[in-house]
C-alpha cells in the first residue's frame, strides 16, 4: 500500500540533547554545507594556483561564473546584471543541489513548500529593491498606475502573486516527480533497475528545468520593474 | 467524508492539464514553424518557448498542487 504525506517526517538529530527537524531542512543544511565546502576549497586550494591559461578546473569555474554573468547581462542588462549574478548562482547552485540529495535518498528540500516559499520571497524583495532603486518609492507605486490608473488593483494583484506562483511552480513540479518515483519504488515489481533510468527524468531533469526556470522568471520580474 | 467525493473532486482539480496541454501544444507547433521558417533564431525562439511554456504549465502545476490538497488534507 502506497503511503505518503504532505508534511515532511520529521526526524530529531542527537545535538544540544536532541532536536527535531523536518527531513526537508536537514536536506537543506547539508545542500549548503556541501556548498560552502565546495566554495571554500576553491577559496583557499584553488584560487591561488589559477593562471591566465585556464586548464582543468579552472576551466570549469570560469565556465559556470562567465555563463551565469553572462546570462543575466544579457536579462537585465549589463548595470543590474553585476550585482544580481551572485544571488542567481547561488539560486542555481542551491536548487539544483539540494534537488540532487534526491539521489542519495534524502526527501529534496524543494518538496517542502516553505522552502519555496522562502526563496521566491527573497526574489520579491529584490524586485522592490530594485525597483525603488531604480525610480524612488513613489515612482515604484506609479509604476502599478500603467498603462491605465484604473487597473492600478488588477496590477497590484498581479505583483503581489508573483512570489506565490513562483513558490507553487516548484513546489508542484518537484514533488510531482518525487511522488511518482515514492510511487514506483512502493511497487515491488519496479523496485530494482527500473527507477535508476526514470530518476534521470524525474529527479535529474525536472530539478535542472525548475532551477533554470526560476532564475529565468526571477530576472524577468525583475526587469519588468526596471525597464 | 466520503472517500470517493474527494477523489472526484482531485480528478476536476486536475483537469487544468487540459488547458495546459493545448496550450503547450499550440506553442511548440508556433516555434517548430518559425524555427522552420528561420533556423538561424533558433537559440532565441529556445529561450522564448521555454518561458512561455513555463508559465503555461503553471496552470497545470496549479491543479495538481490543489488535487494533492484535497487527497492528503481532506483525504487524510
Amino acid at each position: 500500500m502506497f503511503e505518503f504525506h504532505l508534511d515532511p517526517p520529521r526526524i530529531s538529530l542527537p545535538i544540544i540533547g536532541g532536536v527535531t527537524i523536518s527531513v526537508t531542512l536537514l536536506n537543506a543544511l547539508i545542500a549548503s554545507a556541501i556548498l560552502i565546502a565546495l566554495a571554500a576549497i576553491v577559496r583557499v586550494f584553488l584560487l591561488r594556483r589559477f593562471t591566465d591559461e585556464p586548464r582543468g578546473v579552472q576551466t570549469v569555474v570560469e565556465l559556470m561564473v562567465d555563463g551565469i554573468q553572462r546570462y543575466t547581462d544579457s536579462r537585465v542588462g549589463a548595470q543590474a546584471g553585476a550585482s544580481l549574478a551572485p544571488y542567481i548562482f547561488t539560486l542555481g547552485a542551491f536548487v539544483v543541489c539540494s534537488g540532487l540529495l534526491e539521489f542519495v535518498g534524502l526527501r529534496p528540500n524543494m518538496s517542502d513548500i516553505n522552502s519555496t516559499l522562502t526563496l521566491s520571497l527573497i526574489t520579491f524583495a529584490l524586485i522592490q529593491v530594485y525597483g525603488i532603486r531604480k525610480r524612488g518609492l513613489w515612482g515604484r507605486i506609479r509604476l502599478l498606475a500603467r498603462p491605465k490608473p484604473f487597473l492600478a488593483p488588477i496590477m497590484l494583484i498581479t505583483n503581489l502573486a508573483a512570489p506565490v506562483s513562483l513558490a507553487c511552480r516548484m513546489f508542484g513540479n518537484i514533488l510531482g516527480g518525487f511522488i511518482v518515483m515514492e510511487l514506483i519504488y512502493s511497487v515491488m515489481v519496479l523496485k530494482f533497475g527500473i527507477p535508476a533510468f526514470l530518476s534521470i527524468y524525474f529527479s535529474l531533469f525536472h530539478t535542472l528545468m525548475q532551477a533554470f526556470i526560476f532564475i529565468t522568471l526571477s530576472l524577468t520580474f525583475i526587469d519588468e520593474v526596471l525597464e | 467524508m466520503n472517500t470517493g467525493i474527494i477523489a472526484i473532486a482531485a480528478a476536476i482539480a486536475v483537469m487544468t492539464g487540459i488547458g495546459a496541454g493545448v496550450g503547450m501544444g499550440l506553442a511548440t507547433g508556433k516555434a517548430a514553424e518559425s524555427v522552420a521558417r528561420q533556423p538561424e533564431a533558433t537559440a532565441k525562439i529556445n529561450q522564448v518557448l521555454l518561458l512561455g511554456l513555463a508559465l503555461t504549465e503553471s496552470t497545470a502545476i496549479y491543479g495538481f498542487v490543489i488535487a494533492l490538497i484535497i487527497l492528503f488534507v481532506f483525504g487524510g
